[in-house]
């Protein structure tokens, strides 16, 4: 009997149970695909690691001789248990060239043998590369893609007194050089290749284009760190940790999926809780029959259990299916660079599965629980037992000066509060979802961003690639110095008023008693100190003071006013801490020295561009005219707005996240409309009988279809309004851990208020409605003779 | 006296497993204005579909239609549901109202939709009040449809059919759910509004309710059978006439 009346009910009631089928595909579907992404996200870089043969320390040697030095020292450790080393060569700024145009590597790179390689590399397929042909390269993708370098094409490397031509075969995901944040890419050749570049190097005067990576096993990482601060000529050093670190700007993305796996497993979840409670509901009054000819309640719960666990099984294996290639996509989406096993765990997805249908089970089981207090008076007459005597709604038409299609919209939302709350908190963490990732993609972009990468605030930045060749040399620091006040006269000889300068990078090992580490130096030429951001203090105005950043403070353990030892130029100096300061370089370690303290500039590790402030207001039309100005004056530079330069800074993350945008975007439109759909079509067959009373007292289709639309207008509205008001708050908990890991503690959020907060809500907002609209059609198809169905 | 409403040869049919039911078979009769027409007639006989057809809320499958003049069966469904507001009122057996809304709330609904009625918001909200106090259900107009009793409800529903001053009122069975005082009460209620002018017509099951009103049609298998015109002033006199009438009809 019991099978005859489900399947009596599966086919009598087909609108409402193929709603709440597809409810629970897209939740089974959801939930298995974001567990599965937020394993691999969580996990992946510690994987990647470990696929990759990563020891526990990296080090990198420039010269020749100081490598073999390094080595010699670092193999004498009793706690260093195995080193694998690998040759390479250094390229600088301009020793990479496409088309006969130098290609951007932002300060240098590698270049490698496939055979010398201490870990494995992958290939884009995340198929171990073992082979490199004769006069082939391999590189990571970001590096084609910021040179717009396609696969095939033919690119010029030179280093140590040789120049080979290669093409393009593919990209690789390297653990140490392949992260957004890794500035360095690594070019892999074959070892003929690569032999060509040893035996033209064998001049003396190339032996610092030569050096040594170290991939260290050790039992002691702080004896090895000890070590490696006392050699000289270390251009890098890392632990697993710091390497995972590299990854943050990737983890972003990673994070922000994460975000996104929540808000659907929260979405999914709310709207089975909703839809089985709605439809059974809707049951209540065949409940009340069976109750009134006397089944038990036990009996009846049962009969629905059995017809919710079996839709709840048929879809759980629908979209546990559904779930494999979904589930593909985002972590395809979320961890590009990196190698964190293959496809989804299948047992994932069926643990998730049968949790699902384990929750449906109980939200069924509450559900039916209610009928248990209902007299069969009280079930057929839909749950309602006339003892409710408080009002539903607060409004009144009679006061109210609005239309009365936009008063009904209005009044069913207040008075059908807990229904629509459902629409609005999925609405709401759309909304917040791509105002999040809006948000921290424009600060990634903003140049205020500049101070946090220890860069005073400037208009624009010229790129000189041959730096390197011009100021690494013992005065260095004079002749920058002097470059920089030319170029301020040239500029002002052309009506540009401004001020130039730039900042230079260097190695040094900072020491508090036994605590040393291994720090970047700024210091800055043309600048005076309090032209920078500090988080406290005051900025070292004398040559013996310093500031440091403050995760390198909580390293050494040391205060303002305590005192440091640098080793500045092969010897220590004592100097006093006076303010600290946050930095996203070198994930958050850094001091930054007096620009009066003279320095040995043949020990740069780097420059950042020169800088360019303009010192009064210009208009926008002056700030174009003088962009163009300025590239005619330095042709030979790369010149870039604060902004660009900034991404380029941060190896085009904000780049990288426009496509995590537009997937998100693209994700909450068809989940936003999905639920439209599904809710409206769920609304017209509750109101039914409304709908045909309307049309009865003479209420046009159009006005039916616009008060239905009108109410999921101001639930998106609302959605809209509140998530532009959580979206800091949000963005803090969200995103900001990932930039307090990377060393800045104080964020505040740029907010693109046009994209943010109107075009794309606006955008949002307007596929929903209209997906509303189009639902709210089905309307035509009732008739004012159903009045009669109303209940 | 002017028709307001003529009917000529409706027909109305239904097919259901391919099997064609004719509901209506060419039904042809009028009213005139100010008139209160009761449709009479054994189950299944076609009462509700003729109501629901002259009043276009059901599509004709043949025949004519003249509301006021105007053909209803060639309006286009806006045209319809604008003389449905602004020129005829309905009242259902089940006092079918708004859930979400309060009774007063319900009553004003039609009348804020108007277009074509002239009185601004407060005067119709005056208005509205005025009827509610007519009808005695002044202290339920802020109570939600749900704290009221049927006869209340019935006479909400009244409110609510005639706020837009219709030309005629649709009542199917507008007592069906009543008791006997509540089915009196509502009743006075509609004679009065005869009175007034308005033309009522209803279908009843009840021979007190249809002997009140001035004509009786009486329908069998979709056909009128028989037309019984109410002339004697006591009502007592005016039932048993009417009774003996629809024994002959075969009630």
């Amino acid at each position: 009997m019991y099978l005859g009346i489900l399947k009596r009910d599966l086919k009598r009631k087909k609108t409402m149970n193929t709603i709440l089928l597809i409810f629970m595909v897209l939740s089974v579907m959801f939930v298995s695909s974001s567990v599965n992404t937020m394993l691999s996200v969580m996990s992946a870089t510690d994987r990647f690691l470990d696929l990759s043969g990563a020891n526990d320390y990296f080090a990198a040697d420039i010269g020749e001789k100081s490598g073999e030095n390094a080595l010699e020292k670092l193999n004498s450790l009793d706690c260093v248990s195995s080193i694998k080393s690998e040759r390479i060569f250094y390229l600088n700024e301009n020793s990479v060239r496409y088309n006969g145009k130098i290609a951007e590597i932002s300060s240098n790179g590698v270049l490698n043998s496939i055979d010398d390689i201490s870990i494995r590399i992958y290939d884009k397929n995340k198929k171990e590369l073992t082979k490199v042909g004769d006069g082939e390269i391999y590189v990571k993708r970001s590096f084609l893609e910021k040179n717009n370098i396609p696969i095939g094409a033919e690119i010029e490397i030179t280093s140590g007194g040789y120049s080979g031509k290669f093409k393009v075969k593919g990209t690789v995901l390297d653990v140490l050089f392949g992260s957004e944040m890794m500035g360095t890419p690594r070019f892999i050749i074959s070892r003929n290749e690569f032999d060509k570049f040893v035996r033209s190097s064998k001049d003396g005067k190339y032996d610092m284009n030569k050096g040594v990576i170290m991939n260290i096993e050790t039992t002691d990482i702080s004896k090895v760190e000890n070590t490696v601060s006392g050699i000289d000529g270390i251009a890098f050093t890392g632990t697993r940790d710091v390497i995972k670190l590299t990854y943050i700007m990737d983890m972003i993305t990673a994070g922000i999926f994460l975000i996104v796996s929540i808000c659907l497993i929260i979405i999914s979840l709310v709207l089975l809780k909703f839809t089985i409670g709605f439809t059974i509901s809707e049951e209540y009054r065949e409940i009340g029959v069976m109750k009134a000819i006397g089944i038990r309640n036990s009996k009846i719960q049962n009969l629905y259990m059995v017809k919710y666990l079996a839709m709840a099984i048929f879809g759980a294996v629908t979209g546990f299916l559904a779930g494999i290639p979904f589930g593909d996509a985002m972590k395809a989406q979320s961890a590009k660079n990196i190698v964190a096993g293959d496809g989804n765990d299948i047992l994932v997805n069926l643990i998730c599965s049968a949790v699902v249908v384990l929750i449906i089970a109980l939200f069924c089981r509450i559900s039916t629980g209610k009928v248990k207090k209902f007299t069969p008076v009280d079930a057929i007459r839909s749950g309602e037992n006339g003892k409710r005597y408080k009002k539903k709604g607060i409004l009144s038409l009679s006061k109210s000066h609005t239309g009365p299609v936009f008063f009904m919209a209005v009044n069913d939302i207040i008075s059908g509060f807990r229904h629509f709350a459902v629409m609005t908190v999925t609405f709401i963490v759309g909304i917040l979802m791509i105002t999040i990732i809006i948000n921290t993609m424009s600060t990634l972009q903003s140049p205020k961003l500049l101070a946090w990468f220890s860069m005073s605030d400037c208009d624009v930045a010229l790129e000189d690639k041959e730096c390197i060749d011009k100021y690494n040399r013992p005065d260095g620091q004079k002749l920058r110095a002097e470059y920089l006040e030319k170029m301020e006269k040239t500029l002002a000889e052309n009506d540009i008023p401004a001020e130039c300068f730039g900042e230079s990078l260097f190695k040094l090992s900072v020491q508090n008693g036994d605590k040393k580490t291994m720090s970047l130096a700024f210091i800055g030429s043309g600048t005076t100190t309090d032209q920078y951001a500090y988080i406290d203090g005051t900025p070292p105005e004398n040559p013996d003071e310093i500031a440091i950043s403050y995760i390198t403070s909580d390293k050494l353990n040391v205060r303002i006013g305590d005192t440091v030892t640098v080793k500045t130029g092969g010897e220590n100096e004592k100097f006093i801490v006076t303010a600290l300061f946050q930095s996203m370089n070198n994930m958050g370690e850094g001091i930054r020295l007096n620009e009066n303290l003279p320095m040995d500039f043949s020990k740069v590790l780097g420059y950042f561009s020169y800088q360019i402030k303009y010192t009064d207001n210009p208009s926008d039309s002056e700030l174009n005219k003088r962009y163009e100005i300025i590239k005619e004056l330095y042709p030979d530079y790369k010149l870039r707005t604060a902004g660009e330069y900034l991404d380029y800074s941060i190896s085009g993350v904000a780049g990288a996240m426009a496509d995590t945008k537009s997937f998100i975007i693209i994700m909450v439109m068809i989940i936003n409309i999905l639920v439209v759909v599904l809710m409206e079509k769920s609304f017209l067959t509750r109101e039914r009988g409304e709908i045909a009373l309307m049309k009865a007292i003479g209420f046009k289709n159009h006005t039916l279809i616009a008060w239905q639309t009108i109410r999921i207008a101001i639930l998106m509205l609302t959605a809209v309004i509140i998530a532009v008001l959580l979206t800091e708050p949000f963005s803090q908990l969200a995103v900001g851990g990932i930039f307090r890991t990377m060393g800045a503690k104080y964020i505040v959020f740029d907010t693109n208020i046009l994209e943010a907060y109107i075009i794309w809500p606006l955008a949002v907002f307007a596929v929903t409605v209209l997906a509303s609209m189009i639902s709210a059609l089905w309307i035509r198809s009732i008739s004012s003779q159903e009045v009669n169905n109303i209940e | 006296m002017k028709k307001i409403l003529e009917v000529n040869d409706l027909c109305k049919t239904y097919v259901l497993n391919k099997r064609q039911n004719n509901v209506l078979r060419n039904v042809s009769f009028s009213v005139n204005e100010g008139e209160m027409v009761a449709i009479m007639g054994p189950s299944g006989s076609g009462k509700s579909t003729l109501l629901y057809n002259v009043s276009g809320m059901d599509s004709m499958t043949a025949g004519e239609v003249r509301f006021d003049g105007r053909d209803i069966s060639k309006l286009k469904p806006n045209a319809l549901a604008e003389v449905r507001l602004d020129e005829m009122g309905f009242i259902f057996q089940q006092m079918y109202m708004l859930k979400n809304l309060s009774v007063m709330d319900n009553i004003l609904l039609p009348a804020r939709q108007s277009k074509k009625n002239p009185m601004t918001s407060k005067e119709k909200f005056e208005y509205c009040r005025e009827l509610m106090h007519k009808l005695d259900i002044i202290e339920i107009a802020d109570n939600d449809i749900n704290e009221v009793s049927g006869g209340q409800l019935q006479r909400a529903c009244i409110c609510r059919s005639i706020i837009n001053k219709p030309k005629v009122i649709f009542a199917d069975e507008p007592t069906g759910a009543l008791n006997r005082s509540s089915s009196d009460e509502v009743m006075d209620e509609l004679c009065r509004i005869n009175g007034e002018g308005t033309t009522i017509m209803l279908v009843t099951h009840d021979a007190k309710v249809a002997a009140r009103c001035t004509r009786v049609l009486y329908i069998v298998d979709g056909n009128i059978k028989g037309e019984y015109n109410n002339t004697e002033n006591d009502m007592r006199k005016r039932e048993r006439s009417l009774n003996n009438w629809l024994l002959e009809m075969g009630w």
